[in-house]
């Protein structure tokens, strides 16, 4: 018995001549088949919606991690860029930089933080000199886990102010049920 | 695909098919690609802001007659509660001391409404707090006192 090639099979046990042989005898049957593409629409068009009435412009300012619990307020305003100090998981970071842990910093007799303050005084000068025509108006984001003292706190604060940051923002999540301004919108007797 | 069909002429000529098939595919493919974008532009938690200043910085300015007579508020929060104070001296009902051991933020919120009836120009207040006071009794204290108009805060830590 000569030694041939084995053809191409569709499975072990189905020859492809079969299966040819199959396909021609119902070659009258048509293979098109239409999909039904309207609930998909539907469905793309209420996502799209949904994600446009979401979309915030001002794109995610602060990271929180996931160490760092902020406290909740139902009188914010919206947060808007600024250099970030976060107070917590035992220190204290400017911009990604420690710059002192929250234990030596409340037993520090100094109200001020030397390392945060020469960071600031960098970032400061950096602002003056990348918007010369712009007036520094010392804005900067704190935001700190909710079981820390206010004993770190006001250190960071002091820092801050004698650096030039006087406009402090504290990050909070809001609960809503209120804004912060315009004062005269503000909900009396909440809270 | 989507499909338009329309009667046929009245005139009896209507044999070629009025039905129209419409095009989906760049319909869709912008849907998606417009997803796509934001899906990942998407800002999932929003956060927001209090506004304060840190009141005793700097050297002491002169006060003028009318500065003088304008009330001075002071919402002091200590372990005890709150002690609400106008040019140094405890208000009315202004000693709040805690509720069950938490915050009675309900009567400071009701006691400054007050004050604000009876100083309606008034926007301005301090808070102090001890140095082992929590930062979320800080915040909570003065989301009380945006919610009562009071919008412009000052924090400090002299007791």
């Amino acid at each position: 018995m000569p030694i041939r090639k084995p053809g191409p099979r569709l499975m072990r046990s189905i020859p492809l001549k079969t299966a040819k042989k199959h396909i021609e005898k119902n070659a009258s049957r048509t293979l098109d088949v239409s999909l039904n593409l309207t609930p998909m629409i539907d469905m793309f068009v209420v996502l799209t919606i949904f994600l446009l009435m979401t979309f915030s412009t001002s794109g995610e300012i602060l990271f929180i991690q996931k160490d760092i619990e902020l406290p909740k307020a139902t009188h914010t305003d919206e947060l808007e860029q600024a250099p970030v100090i976060i107070i917590g998981n035992g220190q204290v970071v400017i911009e990604g930089q420690a710059v002192g842990r929250m234990d030596d910093i409340a037993e520090d007799e100094n109200f001020e933080i030397p390392d945060l303050s020469e960071r600031m005084n960098n970032l400061k000068k950096n602002f003056q000199q990348l918007h010369p025509n712009e007036q520094f108006v010392g804005k900067i984001i704190i935001q700190g886990d909710r079981k820390i003292s206010f004993r770190v706190l006001k250190k960071v604060m002091f820092t801050c102010t004698s650096v030039g940051y006087t406009n402090i923002n504290f990050a909070v999540l809001p609960t809503g049920g209120g804004t912060a301004k315009p004062p005269e919108e503000a909900g009396a007797g909440e809270g | 695909m989507a499909s338009v069909s329309a009667p046929g002429g009245r005139s009896g000529g209507g044999k070629k098919a009025l039905n129209v098939d419409l095009n989906l595919v760049p319909f869709i493919d912008l849907l998606t690609c417009l997803i796509c974008f934001l899906l990942m532009a998407a800002v999932w938690i929003q956060i927001g802001k209090i506004s304060v200043t840190q009141s005793g910085q700097g050297a002491p300015t002169e006060q003028t007659p009318e500065e003088r007579q304008q009330l001075n508020l002071v919402v002091a929060i200590t372990p005890q509660g709150f002690l609400l104070t106008g040019n140094g001296q405890t208000l009315e009902g202004g000693d709040i001391l805690k509720k069950d051991e938490s915050y009675d933020y309900e009567r400071l919120g009701a006691k400054l409404k007050e004050v604000h009836g009876l100083f309606p120009d008034k926007n301005d207040i301090v808070v102090m707090s001890e140095d082992t006071i929590e930062y979320k009794d800080l915040i909570n204290t003065m989301d009380v006192c945006l919610a009562n108009e009071f919008p412009n805060i000052s924090v400090s830590g002299t007791i």
